[in-house]
């Protein structure tokens, strides 16, 4: 938070290196998020490539109220959102990621096989957008839920339900039951 | 239990769907940022600025705030330069010891870090840091879990899970050497913040004794609400105790303590290093692997190559005799494996897939035998031929070394 803060002063007064250093504090988790919400790389560095460049194009202007994270998150989950809107709300299917599953960080690998990996995945597209959105914002953004209804502007009691639905729709999933 | 059926925690605690960016992807999302960053610098001068300037100035009260800046600002540059009036230490002499010392080492500790990652506020870390080298141990609850040591002179890099006794050995890219570089900069790094305090507006505290030391400071504070305060020894002239503390939006106090400072100290290699314990584990090619890779210090066991239509997938086994006398096989695409799309790998993963199937439920028609050099030895090849269900042929060879 402390780094946060003087970064962003420095970023203001025009640092590139602030920049940078910003970027790769948080690019992990950005591109994680936008993937997770998008399913599709190409789109998810898109994302996360007009959040940084909107970031910079507002910095004169930019008072941070909340965590920098925080905020950069939300800002790839309102982008994210938009793009799929542009989609028309087309379902989401696993099209580009699959063989071009990354670089997942190694720790994480030794504890799921690729197989359950790759299960989780896909039924993570299968959920519907707005109860992954929240699901994704929560479990993996640690975006509490009163911020993810701030984000959004519905109340806390919505994306509570959301995020219980979410799990139970992912839990049925996993489980192969089929779907209603 | 199926992994999956803990999906939350593996979501939320093990981080299952993170993954990495490439350095194709942060190259060109950080060539396009700081282009317009740039270029929005540029514009600022060139053309908005001296516009807004040229209103404000024509404001007497601007025409007076500012005479008095200029006079507070000359007042600072004068507090920089020359504090020797007012305490026995001499801000330009600090900045002048820290940057001659050879290394340093501290302790970086702080509360208030809601980051479940972070170390704080039940741990602290210890850095030792001189041009080539840093080295540095992360405790948690009076434990050490990591350590993590560069030295930029060889280009390697050492990281030790102590928790679970797991180590990475490896050359550093030349992308790590400069975030490593980097490092340096940022606010942790005592020198970086020595710098940072003296850039801005700031002002002296009165005298302190810490632990017997007759210290003197000063504090700064960077605008958004994050205040540092450094204290010098008058005897040596060297920072003995930095803190830094910010208030965030949910009234949560953060600190940070620099302390335990040893100035002034040749920090070689040889001390610095850390051991790596011999029932530590390797973490494979990302570790002393790689380094034995890029010296070609492996032996080929195996090649194999399978044709899909116009795909083709080759990999070559290695074996990798481990300094701790472990013997690791690793499978390797080979250099002359061919790039394919996300789309094209899609596709040619769902042909593998079924490939696998088959293979699996028995040998295919054999086809020939024939020899060929692969990376200066002589190997044998067998070759088996296989149909997929929409009648793509398979071509699937394997060779060994005579």
């Amino acid at each position: 938070m402390i780094e946060d803060k003087i970064l962003l002063w420095k970023f203001k007064h025009g640092s590139s290196d602030a920049l940078s250093r910003i970027y790769e504090k948080y690019k992990s988790d950005l591109f994680s998020l936008a993937n997770s919400l998008l399913h599709d790389l190409n789109a998810a560095e898109d994302v996360v490539h007009d959040v940084f460049v909107s970031f910079v194009k507002s910095a004169d202007e930019f008072q941070l109220t909340g965590s920098l994270k925080g905020y950069l998150l939300t800002c790839v989950a309102n982008l994210s959102r938009d793009r799929i809107r542009a989609r028309k709300r087309s379902p989401i299917g696993m099209s580009k990621t699959d063989m071009a599953i990354p670089d997942y960080k190694i720790p994480s690998q030794a504890l799921i096989s690729a197989e359950e990996l790759h299960r989780l995945r896909e039924a993570i597209a299968k959920v519907p957008y707005e109860q992954r959105e929240v699901v994704l914002l929560h479990l993996q953004g640690r975006r509490t839920f009163r911020q993810i209804a701030e984000l959004q502007g519905i109340p806390v009691g919505t994306i509570q339900s959301r995020y219980r639905y979410g799990l139970k729709k992912l839990r049925s999933l996993l489980n192969g039951e089929i779907e209603k | 239990m199926k992994p999956t059926d803990n999906f939350e925690k593996l979501i939320r605690d093990f981080h299952v769907l993170e993954i990495n960016t490439s350095v194709e992807m942060d190259k060109r999302i950080l060539h396009d940022t700081l282009k317009v960053q740039q270029e929005l610098k540029k514009t600022k001068l060139a053309g908005t600025q001296p516009d807004i300037w040229r209103k404000i100035m024509k404001s007497s009260i601007t025409k007076v705030a500012a005479a008095a800046i200029i006079v507070v600002i000359g007042l600072g540059i004068l507090a920089i330069i020359d504090t020797g009036s007012k305490s026995g230490v001499v801000w330009a002499e600090v900045a002048r010891n820290v940057e001659a010392s050879p290394g340093v080492i501290w302790r970086l500790r702080g509360t208030g870090s809601r980051d479940p990652n972070d170390d704080w506020p039940n741990g602290y870390k210890i850095t030792w840091r001189s041009a080539a080298i840093t080295r540095t141990d992360h405790y948690r609850n009076g434990q050490i879990r990591r350590t993590i040591y560069y030295n930029l002179d060889t280009k390697g890099k050492i990281l030790l899970a102590h928790d679970a006794k797991k180590y990475i050995k490896e050359a550093m890219s030349d992308e790590q050497v400069q975030r490593a570089q980097a490092d340096k900069e940022r606010w942790t790094d005592p020198r970086s913040l020595l710098k940072l305090c003296l850039s801005l507006e700031h002002h002296e505290l009165s005298q302190k004794t810490i632990n017997g030391v007759l210290c003197e400071g000063i504090e700064a504070t960077v605008p958004g609400g994050v205040t540092g305060r450094m204290w010098i020894a008058v005897e040596t002239g060297y920072p003995v105790l930095v803190e830094v503390e910010a208030i965030d939006d949910g009234g949560i106090r953060h600190t940070s303590t620099l302390d335990q400072f040893q100035w002034n100290v040749d920090l070689s290699a040889e001390d610095v290093e850390p051991e790596i314990p011999a029932d530590y584990e390797s973490l494979g090619l990302e570790g002393e692997m790689k380094i034995l890779s890029e010296q070609g210090k492996k032996e080929l066991l195996t090649v194999k190559e399978t044709v899909i239509g116009t795909y083709r997938l080759k990999t070559h086994e290695y074996r990798y005799q481990l300094s701790d006398g472990q013997i690791k096989d690793m499978g390797e695409p080979a250099d002359d494996m061919p790039v394919y799309s996300m789309e094209q790998w899609k596709e040619f993963s769902a042909q593998l897939e079924e490939f696998r199937r088959l293979k699996k439920a028995g040998p295919g028609e054999d086809l020939d035998i024939y020899e060929e050099t692969v990376e200066g030895r002589v190997f044998s090849f067998k070759r088996e031929r296989y149909f997929l269900s929409d009648g793509t042929e398979v071509i699937w060879s394997v060779g060994k070394p005579k």
